[in-house]
């Protein structure tokens, strides 16, 4: 078991060194001086040469990835914002928490909507429920989050008063912001849900529960549910990799001060060493959250357990 | 507890079993008209080809056909004398496992890969028996020893074991309640040729020490001879031809039984080719009129198209659904012999 | 001739035409983006004004019987815009996901087909890019490269490409092993003509479902990158940036929003429509 999860994670080194070559190569062909950015446009021919000298940046591409790699790993630095002049890592870690905390709120809704609507259209295939189900699922695919987000101030906050449309300290403001981001994953998880169960229920292992005279409600969750959970594992992981990763517009829409806002506004101010830190460090989450989704996989599926060993 | 001790007669009478899956643009008549009985601790043999509706009559004695878009149509299931067909859930489900139980065809695919096999043989043992989880695993280990498996290994899990492995574990399943009735669908046909000897081996073994009924699904005469004491032929979801074994063995009369004993080879033969029957089983969603048999059948008359036969006993008890029954002797002659 | 011979001589094609046309969300998606795909070639002949057309007298209108969906800021003509921003979020679609399906596939074929260490290379390289969520990679892409629809096609196309990379291996890998790929090798066939003439033509099934459901996301992903202020800049309509525009005046003017999101929505719905049909009708585990 310990040497699976250790195998694991010298397999994830060179996909994340990978990722930081992409983020750097991106920063490096971004338009603009980087010297000029930080010093401003007016600082003079001498003092950009002495930052770049001080920073490395006249050296060749690959030592200042190497120089940028190894700030990277050790320190934790992935350089400086072109505007507040503070360490990316440190805004980065300030507006996590509200990122994450959007993020779990809105896997959590997800996994208890997503998971129960697909098992129930699936046992009533064909049924009104089922098609009802369908089609909103697809809806919900379809859906831009940032127009659903819109919607849903429109209604909740503007015309009914009930719920606020910006802030993220109280539960209450978490709602809409939860709802908008989620939409997406619970229909994704829906789809997943139903379609798992009906490939599962016409397995053979399944009528053989059934001729052991099992009731068909312990069939259903105790031989078809612990299967066909399985690879909705797989997409719940993915999925809560793209609620970061989608936690963008949600947060620009609701003004909540996460990682994704920040990565926003750094867009729009051409703030890169931000979007390139915060676009490293949103994949360094999403590789943890998939190693974790690989280590329950393993728990909860036998076939691969054995691998472990 | 023996099963069929001082009992007589029938355990299962099945009559005029009609069972049919409606799909979206045509209906497939999977059984049309199904008869027959099986007596206490009697061996039965369902033959006939793939698609021939044996299977679907397995799962309709147990009232297991998925539906939709399966749906029994008709006939009566008297099993010890109730009628199945007319069954609550709950009484099948007391039934199903405790009185008449299932092997299927593939071992690979009827075990849940994600429950270890000593809980899959304990769970059928809490369900019928009243026992707690603990005693239900003793039980567990107790049938896993009988069909030779170690009981260390009853917290592994189906794809540690082989293919012959799984088919004792299913084994095991279907006996742990002792049921009065074992359906075993074709249990050994996804077995090598070695292994199928020593799984048969066992069933009969266990058969005996149970004192079970069994209806075994077999499109292999071989195993049906072997096996059981009575062999119904079936063909396009009907019996064509019923018989205790050996008169089956030494007299098939049916064209279309004679046609399978033709096609199997022989130590002593000194036929060049065997006869192949010509033709396939027609589609059941689109049956001819008339014995579904005709439009293969050598001897086929306007009788045939015009109507089917239906199964009657031709002597001692040998029951068979053909027109030519009266003449047979001039005009068919039986291979077999 | 039997019912068998009939059935056979309909042909794959029109079993699989056939089986299309009895789902009637596949037939509504597909009439949807018929009609979206001739509303986009025929633009200037449908749309009552031009995109830029400004009617400052009239900004901020609802919609009303001079514009039937009313007016933005400027006082253009909503509908119009929207009729020609058909035309940027198809072409975003199709370009960003033929870039993606072509480099994506050709890396997935070269890596199923010779398997070993070129595989090993060429798929780790995708499980970098898979490394960061999708629509991510194609902010970072787009943030580094600046706003344009160009740019816009290749962000979201490179982001797409690790996608068919995997399809195209795992298609390729599947029908690698069939016989009649080992048959066509023992006659003598090279490798560049088993790859055209056996296994891109058996592979295409799930390429086509994947391409027609990536349209979608691409137009999507297209829209949110525009919404960030990423995409197509004014005054060309792009219906994200029509969104985004919209959104400062949600509280005076909902119209502004409601239409370009129930037209993106539309488009998204037909395109996932007509890729679950066209799924369900090429796979042969649920034909009955």
């Amino acid at each position: 078991m310990v040497k699976y999860v250790l195998k694991r994670i010298l397999y994830l080194i060179p996909v994340l060194a990978g990722v930081a070559l992409i983020v750097f190569t991106l920063l490096y062909i971004t338009p603009g001086d980087p010297a000029k950015m930080m010093l401003g446009e007016r600082a003079g021919e001498e003092a950009l040469r002495q930052f770049r000298q001080e920073n490395g940046l006249d050296r060749p591409f690959f030592i200042q990835f190497g120089n940028f790699l190894l700030k990277a790993v050790t320190r934790g630095d992935v350089g400086k914002s072109y505007i507040t002049k503070r360490p990316v890592t440190e805004e980065i870690m300030e507006a996590f928490p509200q990122t994450l905390k959007l993020a779990g709120y809105s896997m959590l809704i997800a996994l208890c909507v997503g998971i129960p609507f697909g098992i129930i259209s699936a046992i009533k295939q064909y049924s009104m429920f089922d098609t009802t189900v369908i089609i909103l699922a697809m809806i919900g695919i379809s859906m831009p989050a940032f127009w659903l987000g819109l919607l849903l101030i429109l209604l909740f906050s503007v015309n009914l008063g009930w719920l606020p449309s910006s802030g993220f300290e109280s539960f209450r403001a978490m709602i809409l912001p939860s709802v908008t981001l989620s939409t997406g994953s619970i229909a994704m998880l829906t789809r997943m849900t139903r379609s798992c169960m009906l490939e599962v229920v016409r397995q053979d292992y399944i009528r053989t529960a059934r001729t052991k005279g099992q009731k068909e409600r312990v069939v259903i969750v105790k031989h078809a549910l612990g299967n066909a959970l399985i690879p909705v594992i797989t997409v719940s992981g993915l999925q809560f990799g793209y609620l970061l990763g989608g936690a963008m517009l949600t947060e620009t829409i609701f003004s909540i001060p996460g990682v994704g806002r920040l990565m926003v506004n750094a867009i729009m101010m051409r703030d890169f060493p931000v979007v390139q830190g915060g676009v490293l460090f949103v994949a360094l989450a999403f590789s943890v959250v998939n190693l974790l989704v690989d280590l329950l996989y393993g728990y909860v599926d036998p076939r691969i357990r054995a691998d472990y060993k | 507890m023996k099963n069929s001790e001082g009992k007589k007669g029938n355990i299962l009478d099945v009559r005029d079993l009609v069972i049919h899956y409606e799909l979206e643009e045509s209906t497939v008549r999977a059984v049309e008209g199904m008869s027959f009985t099986l007596g206490y601790g009697e061996t039965l043999a369902f033959v006939g080809e793939t698609g021939a509706g044996k299977t679907t009559t397995a799962l309709g004695l147990m009232r297991l056909v998925p539906s939709p878009p399966g749906r029994m149509v008709g006939g009566e299931i008297f099993f010890e004398g109730r009628d199945i067909m007319k069954a609550s859930g709950e009484e099948l489900r007391a039934i199903r496992g405790e009185k008449i139980s299932f092997i299927s065809q593939d071992p690979m695919t009827s075990l849940n890969p994600v429950m270890s096999v000593g809980s899959q043989i304990a769970e059928m043992v809490v369900l019928h028996s009243g026992l707690s989880m603990r005693e239900s695993r003793a039980r567990a280990e107790e049938m896993l020893s009988l069909v030779g498996i170690r009981k260390e290994r009853m917290g592994d899990y189906p794809h540690q074991f082989s293919g012959g492995m799984r088919q004792r574990v299913l084994i095991a399943i279907a006996l742990a309640c002792s049921p009065a009735l074992l359906i075993a669908d074709e249990p050994t046909s996804a077995l090598d040729v070695t292994i199928q000897a020593q799984v048969l081996n066992l069933m009969k073994g266990l058969k005996e020490r149970f004192d079970t009924s069994m209806i075994m699904i077999t499109h292999d005469l071989g195993i049906a001879a072997e096996t059981c004491d009575r062999v119904a032929i079936i063909y396009a979801g009907r019996i064509v031809e019923m018989a205790d074994t050996e008169s089956l063995f030494t007299e098939a009369l049916h064209p279309y039984a004679i046609g399978l004993f033709n096609s199997i080879p022989r130590i002593d033969d000194d036929r060049d080719l065997l006869d192949a029957l010509p033709g396939l089983m027609p589609d059941p969603a689109r049956l001819p009129q008339g014995c579904p048999f005709h439009p293969r059948c050598a001897h086929a008359s306007q009788e045939c198209e015009n109507s089917a036969p239906g199964l009657e006993d031709v002597g001692n008890g040998h029951l068979l659904a053909c027109w030519l029954r009266g003449k047979r002797n001039s005009e068919v002659g039986s291979v077999a012999q | 001739m039997s019912p068998e011979t009939v059935e056979a001589s309909r042909g794959m094609m029109g079993e699989f035409a056939h089986r299309l046309r009895k789902n009637p969300l596949a037939v509504f998606g597909f009439v949807v983006l018929s009609i979206l795909v001739l509303v986009a070639a025929f633009a200037p002949l449908i749309a009552p004004y031009g995109y830029s057309d400004q009617f400052l007298e009239h900004a901020f209108e609802p919609p009303n019987a001079k514009f039937l969906l009313g007016t933005d800021e400027f006082g253009r003509d909503i509908l119009s815009r929207l009729i020609y921003g058909a035309r940027v979020s198809l072409q975003v679609g199709f370009v960003a996901v033929g870039l993606a399906l072509s480099v994506g596939g050709f890396l997935g074929a070269v890596a199923g087909y010779y398997g070993g260490f070129c595989d090993n290379a060429i798929m780790r390289c995708m499980d970098v890019l898979l490394g960061i969520p999708s629509t991510l990679l194609a902010i970072a892409i787009a943030a580094s490269l600046g706003p344009g629809l160009v740019n816009l096609m290749i962000s979201v196309g490179i982001a797409q490409i690790p996608f068919y990379a995997r399809i195209v291996r795992g298609a390729v890998l599947s029908v690698r092993g069939q016989e009649f790929v080992e048959a066509a090798r023992a006659m003598g066939s090279g490798d560049l003509r088993i790859i055209f003439r056996h296994i891109i033509p058996n592979s295409m099934a799930p390429i086509i479902v994947q391409t027609t459901l990536d349209v979608a996301y691409a137009i999507l992903s297209a829209a949110g990158l525009s919404f960030i202020g990423l995409g197509v800049q004014p005054p060309f309509p792009e219906w994200g940036s029509m969104l985004s525009g919209g959104r400062q005046y949600i509280f005076e003017a909902p119209h502004m929003t409601l239409f370009p999101g129930i037209t993106i929505m539309l488009t998204i719905l037909s395109l996932n429509f007509l890729g679950d049909g066209l799924r369900d009708a090429l796979d042969p585990k649920l034909r009955r």
